[in-house]
């Protein structure tokens, strides 16, 4: 059984399988490289994304945003190797037990969304089901449509 | 002379629906808002454990009538956001399936696209729609296109 995390991007709320956050920093942790957001994870620079809670905004993270953390997101390739492209800027972080999931509707769905599903918690909260590979399609749909705003680098 | 009886529903426009289509009119269901999704279907309604989508063509409307496609059988139940609290009617058979007024105005409505048939209600020719066409990509994708038209009745 897939155990969870929950995150809170303002109104948004997330629920992400737990295995795929490889590291947690706080927004202390993040510097500049080229202009661009990141924290270090392996002697790698990952970049920090700020998404906003109506998954209309992708950009490089504020130094001075209101988030308390930041959560390196991993998943492992065809070989078992595990990646970590880009971390996100997230407000609380915490884990979830006692999962209701359910489908979205297909009508209600479009491509590139990270939403994969409908998920209640133990006090009766509704939020949405995510995983990296999502986020990371939607990431990047966000940046070839909107490519004239900003160059985000993925870390390999 | 036989009578058919319909539910008189008014969303941005006057539509039908046949009775065994409504299932229940909810004034203070549970709305979850969907970031990211299709710009006629943004929020779920909760009801009895269930995850519908909303069509909202009016405002914020909260009264929703949840109405049945019965040929759907992975999405059964759509809510439809209600600028009026629906009414039931009768209709003859003489007022039932009128011809369309092709041609006029009225029939550049979208909603005639999921229309089953139609019916003479108030001298005015009112579509009796199927929400299981209502659920399609294709009518919703018109749906918002006529609506981007004319976007004061979309939140």
């Amino acid at each position: 059984m897939t155990a969870y995390i929950g995150l809170r991007l303002g109104a948004l709320y997330l629920a992400l399988p737990r295995e795929q956050i490889s590291q947690i920093n706080l927004p202390t942790d993040m510097h500049q490289h080229l202009g661009i957001a990141c924290v270090r994870l392996a002697h790698q620079r990952i970049p920090v994304l700020q998404v906003d809670d109506r998954l209309s905004r992708v950009c490089a993270a504020q130094p001075h945003s209101s988030a308390n953390y930041i959560i390196s997101l991993a998943y492992a390739d065809a070989s078992g190797a595990l990646l970590t492209r880009f971390a996100l800027q997230v407000e609380t972080v915490h884990k979830l037990a006692d999962l209701q999931i359910r489908p979205i509707p297909d009508q209600m769905q479009r491509r590139n969304s990270p939403l994969l599903g409908i998920f209640t918690d133990g006090a009766k909260q509704h939020g949405f089901i995510t995983d990296v590979v999502a986020l990371e399609t939607f990431v990047n749909h966000y940046i070839e449509v909107h490519s004239h705003d900003h160059d985000y680098p993925m870390a390999g | 002379m036989t009578t058919t009886t319909l539910w008189q529903v008014e969303l941005d426009f006057p539509l039908a629906l046949l009775e065994p289509s409504v299932v229940e009119l909810v004034t203070d269901g549970e709305e979850l808002a969907v970031p990211y999704c299709h710009p006629m279907l943004q929020s779920l309604l909760l009801w009895r454990g269930l995850w519908m989508p909303i069509l909202r063509t009016v405002g914020n409307s909260p009264t929703l009538l949840i109405v049945k496609a019965m040929s759907s059988h992975d999405c059964p139940y759509l809510a439809l956001a209600m600028a009026q609290t629906p009414e039931k009617c009768s209709v003859t058979d003489r007022q039932f399936a009128p011809s369309l007024p092709l041609g006029d105005k009225v029939t550049l409505s979208p909603w005639y696209r999921c229309a089953l048939s139609a019916a003479l209600i108030d001298a005015r020719v009112v579509p009796i729609i199927d929400p299981a066409r209502c659920m399609t990509n294709g009518f919703l994708n018109t749906l918002y296109q006529h609506y981007r038209k004319s976007p004061s009745s979309v939140r």
